[in-house]
């Protein structure tokens, strides 16, 4: 045979022309929860039976947006300066009732019925968006539990929260040496209600869960988290911010609306450099063991103990898993 | 912000994109006055282009981010895009600290479909509240179960649409089934909206165009009536609210915080269809219409979903219809990709035939694409690997691969080289033959389209174990048609069983704890069924698909590559199922099964989807391929790619005329055109596409460009469809291409 390119050698290129950007949310905190999971619900695109635990943080982050929205008056003017709701509470049972016209207007193919708060209208346009992703509630339970916690939170700290609020959804990023890194902080938030600077601010971040029983590894991670976020915050506005915190909005939940704010619902992430430092090292750890796997297709499953039994439960792949139970695994249920 | 000199030294440092850009190239990133029309061949770098565009605008115009829209027309290319700019605007910002503040996420950057959708949500345009986003398989869903179209079986009606119903002839005796006429509707009812139909027009032209516009209006009542909205719909939906209140805001701003919209940018412009075209004027209307639109004409691929190339050619046309404004043009002419060879090749090539010389077929005035390329010596970098007859053609190329290329050091790795097919399904008159050669040879291969998607071991068989566990006594086979034969789905389930039974008797593959399974779950699910005190046991088939994904061989499969990607997308596809709550299971009457009802939705709605429509691949998938393995690819999945050497087979092919084709002449007289636009024949038609397809598989190579066909498949004298070469001339490409 002819041998036309004889002499010629192409070397494989070395580097990736382009850097990926990562996100912290999406990509470095699922990816050190679960490996297997990110890769297989992130990279390969499964699609999972039930979105049980976007459900509920997403619907949560984007309800309480629209809340913020709302007092600043951007979704209308005429709200400016007002509290959803004013701060008003509906019983489950008023709430349960209009899902339930909900549910019968849907049936029937008939327009929906006036939802009976701001923030069960909020909800319910979340909620209608998720869906069209493919994300729902597991259980009705749920997205009573949801609108309880958005009501709760708005009447007990919306009316001090509110008017602090300088920024929603706060975009930050910054370019390392492989990779680009992105992360959105919930609110950032002018504790002296003055003409603030940046060096005052506070970084808040939301989280669908409960303080009391959180696994210390997703503590830890929520706290790298917000120390690489407090490092984003410092290379675009020159300074550290005040405060890093954490809300835990599960605190809230109850019969009743708490009277004041449950000590568990916020702890404050001590953003000393040291730690963030270490923070951002971790960071491009873990952005080094992502490629890495994207290469060799080697997506290993969470370490025992390092991921919340919860987070098991509801996953689609514990089945064939050695994480959950200890490491013991679970128990194939039939069918 | 900073100067303009200063901003392309930046980016052209070793951190950024490590090169200056050439003169044409800044010209087109610098140009600022309104609509710039930029023609840009293969290899040319027009998404750098685009980005140093989009970076000058917001580093040296000082141009806030939320004024400026960025689209392409996939998810990964919008991704690239993104990340791009994201790299480089590091380097400026480390440059100059007064660009700290400049925020990407702030442009509105993605496909047109999700920036419609955001926008729309954004501004909560009334029409689009509590709506849900169709998908493709939920729209087939949706029209199955609501349009009436689906149940029409007038045989004249679908004989005059036959072009739209797949696998189905126009002679035939019968109604296409319910799946195929579904199929077939939603082809019409997307190319109403695509392509600007004057419905009144249509209804006017009576006969079936008129029946057709009041199927078609009744869709839409459908799918307003179950605060639905499809794909093509969003479109609409989009160039309504542009004409609304909230739509004003949206373009020229509120005066106080929300800034108007200012620049308008647009890759892969030659895939737009009317639609969007019409959105992107809209988008623009504000002067001096800053919109640039990049793209190739001679690279338009997609047709078959709705595209037309017309946008891009006739853009000029388009503004001043629209603005009183002719467009500059400029043309990036200079390739950076391949050898030289290669370039003078597919010059030639799309040059040399009169179909593409035709008014309205290319854009005006091109000239031809120059290279400049790094990649130089000389050989003959274009190269024919013959054999007189094809079925030596597969050896032959696994000789050069293996024993050359390989062998001789020419590639560091198997992946440098790509086999690109029109079709890359592993049966006889595809790629099966070589498919066998590189398996035989031990050449591993990356080819996640080698079967059609339900034809693979592993669909098959996890359809099978559900259907093994959810309908143990196997009803499927129960159901009869009107006419009293077995139902369409029976045989094909039958067959997966068979796949299943095969696999379970293979000592090779370990298959016991799927067997227990199955076991397990047959004498479970009763006693389920009997303890449940409500309808629904709180099982959806998802759930059972994941638990059987658990069992081997599956979780062996899935160390797969290609089986891994095509076990994902059933579960997508089951969870367009799920979005219409149909798939939660539910028990019997007398408690101790599954409901027959809920068996029957499932075979009748689902399975038969699967079976009579066939499931395409995805088109807009993120191709990775994996170090180690030789990729096969079709020629649209290597679009936006390039190969160091590229081998373009099943060159005796020639395309068919489909209803993309015919559409595009049978709408003529309805579509609400902004100018003038010849309207060609579809056989004429099909013969561009080809060209294109050819055109854009040959300029994908960088060192090496190789055909392999033997010498008849290169000859076009009994099928003038036939288009391998240039200018069909298979006397003067064996005269002027080394043969091996």
């Amino acid at each position: 045979m002819k041998k036309p390119f004889s002499g010629i050698s192409v070397p494989l290129p070395t580097t990736p022309p382009v850097k990926r950007r990562y996100s912290i949310t999406q990509d470095i905190v699922p990816f050190r929860r679960c490996a297997r999971q990110y890769g297989t619900f992130n990279v390969h695109k499964y699609a999972p039976a039930y979105q049980t635990q976007t459900y509920f943080g997403t619907t949560l982050h984007q309800v309480l947006d629209r809340c913020h929205s709302h007092f600043h008056g951007i979704i209308d003017p005429a709200t400016k300066g007002l509290l959803p709701d004013n701060g008003k509470i509906l019983g489950d049972q008023d709430i349960l009732d209009y899902f339930d016209e909900l549910r019968i207007a849907e049936k029937l193919s008939t327009a929906p019925p006036t939802p009976p708060s701001d923030i069960v209208k909020y909800f319910v346009e979340v909620e209608n968006g998720l869906k069209s992703r493919g994300i729902r509630a597991i259980k009705s339970d749920n997205r009573l539990q949801v609108v309880r916690i958005l009501q709760y939170f708005n009447a007990l700290e919306g009316p001090v929260l509110y008017p602090r609020v300088i920024d929603t959804e706060h975009r930050l990023q910054a370019d390392r040496t492989n990779h680009i890194l992105h992360g959105v902080v919930d609110l950032l938030v002018d504790p002296t209600t003055s003409a603030g600077v940046p060096e005052d601010y506070e970084m808040w971040d939301y989280k669908g869960s409960t303080r009391v029983g959180l696994n210390p590894k997703d503590l830890e991670n929520y706290e790298f988290q917000m120390r690489v976020y407090a490092k984003l915050y410092e290379l675009k506005h020159g300074v550290l911010p005040r405060r890093a915190i954490l809300y835990f909005l599960n605190e809230l939940d109850g019969p009743t609306c708490p009277s004041k704010q449950p000590v568990n619902a916020l702890i404050e992430v001590s953003i000393l450099p040291t730690e963030i430092d270490n923070a951002v090292i971790e960071f491009a750890k873990t952005v080094m063991q992502i490629e890495q796997a994207r290469v060799t297709g080697n997506w290993q499953s969470a370490i025992p103990g390092d991921i919340s039994e919860k987070d098991c439960a509801i996953c689609d792949l514990r089945w064939d898993c050695n994480t959950p139970n200890g490491g013991k695994g679970v128990k194939l249920r039939y069918p | 912000m900073i100067d303009l000199i200063t901003f392309h030294t930046c980016l052209a440092q070793q951190s950024a994109r490590g090169y200056d850009l050439d003169s044409k190239q800044k010209e087109a990133v610098e140009y600022s006055g309104g609509p710039l029309w930029l023609l840009a061949g293969p290899g040319s770098g027009k998404s750098e282009v685009l980005v140093t565009r989009t970076l000058k605008l917001l580093c040296v115009n000082g141009v806030a981010p939320r004024s400026i829209a960025l689209t392409t027309f996939t998810k990964p290319a919008a991704q690239n895009l993104e990340d791009r700019l994201s790299s480089y605007l590091s380097v400026l910002q480390a440059f100059d600290s007064s660009l700290k503040n400049v925020d990407l996420s702030d442009i509105r950057i993605g496909t047109l479909h999700s920036l419609c959708n955001d926008i729309l949500q954004e501004y909560r345009y009334p029409p689009y509240q509590n709506v849900r986003l169709l998908d493709k398989v939920e729209q087939d869903l949706f029209t199955y179960r609501t349009a009436d179209i689906s149940e029409y079986k007038n045989l004249d009606f679908w004989r005059y649409f036959h072009h739209a119903v797949p696998k189905w002839h126009q002679n035939a005796k019968f109604s296409p089934s319910k799946w195929k006429r579904v199929k077939a509707a939603v082809v019409l009812f997307n190319h109403i909206v695509d392509d600007c139909i004057d419905l009144t027009k249509m209804l006017q032209a009576g006969g079936h165009w008129a029946t057709l516009v009041k199927f078609y209006q009744q869709y839409i009542e459908a799918l307003q009536d179950n605060y639905r909205c499809d794909f093509a719909h969003l479109q609409a939906r989009f160039l309504e609210f542009l004409t609304s209140s909230g739509g004003k805001r949206f373009l020229d701003g509120d005066g106080l915080n929300q800034v108007p919209l200012q620049h308008v940018l647009v890759d892969e412009y030659q895939d737009t269809n009317p639609i969007q075209e019409r959105i992107y004027l809209a988008l623009s209307h504000k002067q001096p219409h800053n919109i640039t639109v990049v793209g190739d004409d001679d690279q338009a691929l997609y047709r078959f979903r709705g595209a037309n190339v017309a946008c891009m050619v006739n853009f000029d046309k388009a503004c001043q219809t629209t603005f009183a404004k002719t467009p500059y043009p400029i043309q990036l002419k200079r390739n950076y990709r391949s050898h030289s060879r290669i370039v003078d090749f597919f010059n030639n090539y799309i040059t040399s035939f009169s179909e593409m010389a035709a008014p309205g077929v290319r854009a005006p005035g091109k000239d031809l694409v120059e290279p400049a390329s790094s990649i130089q010596g000389n050989y003959p970098a274009v190269t024919w690997l013959t054999r007189k007859k094809a079925e030596d053609l597969p050896e032959a190329v696994v000789q050069l691969i293996r024993d050359h290329l390989v062998a001789d050091n020419v590639i560091a790795d198997l992946s440098q080289c790509v086999l690109l097919l029109r079709s890359t399904q592993d049966s006889p008159g595809n790629a099966g033959p070589f498919i066998t050669a590189f398996k035989e040879n031990n050449i591993p291969i990356y080819n996640p389209r080698s079967k059609s998607f339900m034809e693979s071991e592993e669909v098959q068989c996890l359809l099978a174990a559900l259907v093994e566990i959810i309908d143990k006594k196997h009803s499927f086979a129960s159901y009869k048609d009107q006419k009293g034969e077995s139902r369409l789905w029976v045989k094909p389930i039958q067959d997966w069983l068979n796949t299943l039974r095969s696999v379970l008797n293979d000592p090779t593959i370990p298959t016991a704890l799927l067997e227990d399974y199955i076991c397990s779950s047959n004498v479970e699910l009763p006693k389920i069924c009997a303890a449940s005190t409500q309808t629904f046991i709180g099982l959806n088939l998802l759930e059972i698909i994941y638990r059987i994904l658990s069992r081997e061989p599956f979780s062996l499969w899935r160390q797969d590559p290609s089986r891994n990607l095509r076990l994902s997308k059933v579960t997508r596809l089951f969870e367009g199922y799920h979005s219409m709550s149909l798939d939660s299971l539910r028990r019997n009457k007398s408690g101790i099964d599954v409901d027959p009802t809920f068996l029957y939705r499932f075979y009748d709605m689902f399975v038969s989807y699967l079976i009579e429509t066939g499931i395409d691949d995805d088109e807009d998938e993120d191709v990775i391929v994996p170090q180690g393995y030789l990729p096969i690819m079709t020629i649209h999945q290597a679009k936006g790619l390039e190969f160091p050497f590229v081998l373009v087979a099943q060159l005796g092919d020639s395309g068919r005329i489909g209803s993309a084709q015919i559409l595009e002449t049978d709408l003529a007289n309805f579509r609400q055109g902004l100018y003038p636009r010849n309207v060609r024949d579809p056989e004429l038609l099909v013969i561009e596409d080809t060209i294109r397809l050819l055109y854009v598989a040959y300029s994908r190579a960088k060192n090496g460009l190789i055909l392999v066909a033997t010498p008849d498949q290169v000859n076009s004298k009994k099928n003038l469809k036939r288009v391998p070469v240039p200018g069909r001339d298979h006397v003067e490409f064996r005269r002027n291409t080394v043969a091996i």
